[in-house]
């Protein structure tokens, strides 16, 4: 018997939804006041209640560390997500965790880091640029690469002048605009533009699995070692906490091995990218 | 401790126990032996459907937004098989209470329980624990075990739970013959399972099989009769999938834990619609794998304790040895 009252791991923490924002059309940050304080690091998840309709995974968008005010960053793309982007400011939800490993700092501080995003992962993303603005002597040369099928799918538009400042930045669109005057093309062929020492640098990839797929291909046949490509992947998650075998990616459990892995570790496995 | 008893004595037992314990026996309900209240006990029909996993991990429950507090009666489950035990203690109580964080709703469910195992000596056709590296009688993880001899029992209690059970009870204790006795039978029923499936998991290698087999056509045609319904996850003691049902009103936050099947095409589904078993082989496939690859290296014992529920629940006749055999 434990002295101390175990909690319920599927206990979660009610939360109101105190401002909505519309970043990209089927894209909005959600901004959350929770009753109890969490912490979380970078590449973490959480798991978000939507009342009565289920729960779904979620990495927050905004500074890591311990509070109770929080940014999810939220794509439209089924039932529980459809229901949420309906909802108003002062709608109740709830969220437990933090879950999930987080983006190793051992394996990315001191080198030069190729940050590369792909449309709605930018948003995990985002907890990592603030981890490099607020360590900037451990960020010798950070890179900023960021894919969009269209101008308007950027996220958080405003903030690039301010990253402009600490990040070499570089983005392309599928679809551009009369506007658009960056590059156009999948993210990888920002590759062309970009010189770093492959030897040395580390590689941080969020995106859709496909373009997670190719984008570390192409890095590792630029010769960038398998291990220093670092990959969040997405996965059925039910519990987020080893209990439900949902997220089962060869034998790593995507939630508490995860989701943060290096390429070399998930390479090779069946449906990685499906 | 073993003691010896009169088989007659049994039922006296039972019925001081149950002035303590809300008891569940293996009765007969249609054709099938389930845990029931009832009185009549049918000690050796195998198997006892629902087993053990419908006590601490039931098939739907309110896992958020249930009075956790709420004292309950301590359960006796009467009657447990080897193979249940070995799922509860070498899987389930792994993953719902050892390793972080613990389920405390499980934990409450387990605590409650007292587990009273008994020697198999009629196994089902469909056993085959001996293949799998268990024993038809309880091996660890009872509180008390009973080992019907001829005309007597051996009462083996293996944990303060089980010693309790004799405080007001003054038994004999069991001589060493006893124990022979008890052991030549439990020779016997062994070799009676060996019949039902003479193959051994770890000499005949089924993880390194079931690994190194990934050919389509093979498991496709084993898969080709399922028909996705999902019963033999259901049916397994060593299966724990499972899915988190949101039903919270307006006042109150409330989740529903329910089991979940691997064979289900929806199981892996991700947001947006990405699938990374769309195809039916593939999952049928992952069912084996998962029990005797990626379970073995996490529990160190195959995720398949031989109780043949599966055998005996598909509607389509699939039979997990014979899909074994065919890779070996
Ligand atoms: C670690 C992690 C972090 C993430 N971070 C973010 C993030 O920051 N921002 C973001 O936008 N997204 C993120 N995602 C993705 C996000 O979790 C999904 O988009 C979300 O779960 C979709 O939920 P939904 O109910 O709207 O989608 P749906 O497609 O409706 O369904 C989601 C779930 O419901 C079930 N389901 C639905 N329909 C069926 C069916 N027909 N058959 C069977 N099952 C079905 C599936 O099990 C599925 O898991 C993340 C995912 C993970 C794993
Ligand atoms: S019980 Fe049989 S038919 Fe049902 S899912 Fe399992 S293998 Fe398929
Ligand atoms: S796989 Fe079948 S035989 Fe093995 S433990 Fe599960 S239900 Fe029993
Ligand atoms: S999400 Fe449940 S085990 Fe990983």
């Amino acid at each position: 018997m434990s002295a101390e009252k175990l909690k319920n791991p599927y206990n979660p923490i009610k939360a109101t939804i105190v401002n909505i924002i519309v970043n990209a059309p089927d894209i909005k940050t959600f901004k959350l006041e929770l009753e109890e304080p969490i912490e979380f690091a970078t590449g973490q998840f959480i798991q978000l209640t939507v009342p009565g309709i289920g729960e779904a995974p979620f990495t927050p968008s905004s500074k890591p560390g311990r509070g109770k005010n929080i940014d999810i960053t939220i794509m439209k793309v089924g039932v529980a997500t459809g229901v949420l982007h309906k909802m108003k400011a002062g709608a109740k939800v709830a969220i437990r965790g933090p879950y999930g490993n987080g983006f190793p700092l051992d394996k990315i501080r001191d080198r030069e880091l190729l940050i590369i995003g792909g449309g709605v992962g930018l948003a995990p993303l985002r907890t990592l640029i603030y981890e490099v603005m607020e360590n900037k002597e451990r960020y010798p040369r950070p890179l900023l690469l960021y894919g969009c099928k269209t101008p308007e799918g950027i996220l958080y538009k405003d903030s690039f002048s301010d990253w402009e400042e600490d990040f070499e930045i570089h983005r392309t669109v599928d679809n551009p605009n009369e506007e658009w005057q960056e590059c156009k093309g999948v993210v990888t062929t920002l590759f062309d533009k970009i010189k770093v020492d492959t030897d040395e640098c580390a590689a941080v990839i969020v995106g859709p699995p496909v373009m997670m797929k190719f984008a570390a291909l192409e890095l590792e046949n630029m010769g960038i070692s398998p291990e220093r490509i670092i990959v969040s992947m997405e996965k059925n998650m039910t519990c987020g906490f080893g209990k439900c075998r949902h997220c089962l990616l060869g034998d790593y459990y995507v939630c508490k091995d995860g989701p943060v892995f290096t390429y070399k570790q998930v390479k090779g496995i069946p449906g990685a990218w499906d | 401790m073993i003691y010896k008893a009169e088989k007659e004595n049994i039922a006296e037992h039972l019925d001081i126990w149950s002035n303590s314990y809300k008891l569940y026996v293996p009765s007969e309900t249609g054709e099938l032996v389930l845990y029931e209240t009832k009185q009549e006990i049918n000690w050796q029909q195998v198997p006892v459907w629902g087993g053990i996993k419908e006590f601490v991990f039931p098939g739907r429950n309110r896992v958020v937004g249930n009075d956790e507090n709420k004292k309950t009666k301590p359960v006796m489950l009467v009657g447990v098989r080897g193979c249940d035990l070995r799922a509860l203690v070498e899987v389930f109580d792994k993953i719902f209470l050892e390793q972080e964080p613990a389920d405390t709703v499980y934990k409450k469910l387990r605590e409650n329980l007292t587990l009273v195992s008994v020697d198999c000596r009629e196994p089902a056709e469909t056993c085959f624990c001996t293949a799998v590296g268990g024993n038809p009688y309880g091996e660890k993880g009872f509180d008390l075990n009973i080992s019907f001899l001829n005309d007597e029992v051996l009462m083996e209690t293996a944990s303060g739970k089980g010693e309790k059970l004799f405080e007001n009870i003054k038994l004999p204790k069991a001589s060493k013959e006893d124990i022979k006795k008890r052991d030549d039978i439990r020779d016997t029923s062994e070799r009676a399972v060996k019949i039902n499936f003479k193959r051994d998991y770890k000499k005949d290698n089924f993880r390194e099989k079931i690994e190194n087999n990934n050919d389509k056509k093979y498991w496709e045609e084993k898969a080709e009769d399922c028909m996705i319904c999902g019963g033999c996850n259901f049916a397994c003691p060593t299966c724990y999938c499972n899915l988190l049902d949101e039903v919270s009103d307006s006042k109150e936050i409330k989740k529903v834990l329910q089991w979940d099947s691997c064979q289900l095409k929806g199981y892996a589904r991700v947001g947006g619609g990405a699938n990374p078993r769309p195809d039916l082989w593939e999952r049928f496939r992952q069912r084996y794998l998962c029990k005797f690859r990626i379970m073995d290296e996490e529990f160190s014992v195959p995720g398949c304790t031989g109780c043949g529920r599966c055998i005996s629940v598909c509607p389509a006749d699939i039979d997990i040895r014979e899909t074994i055999e065919g890779l070996l």
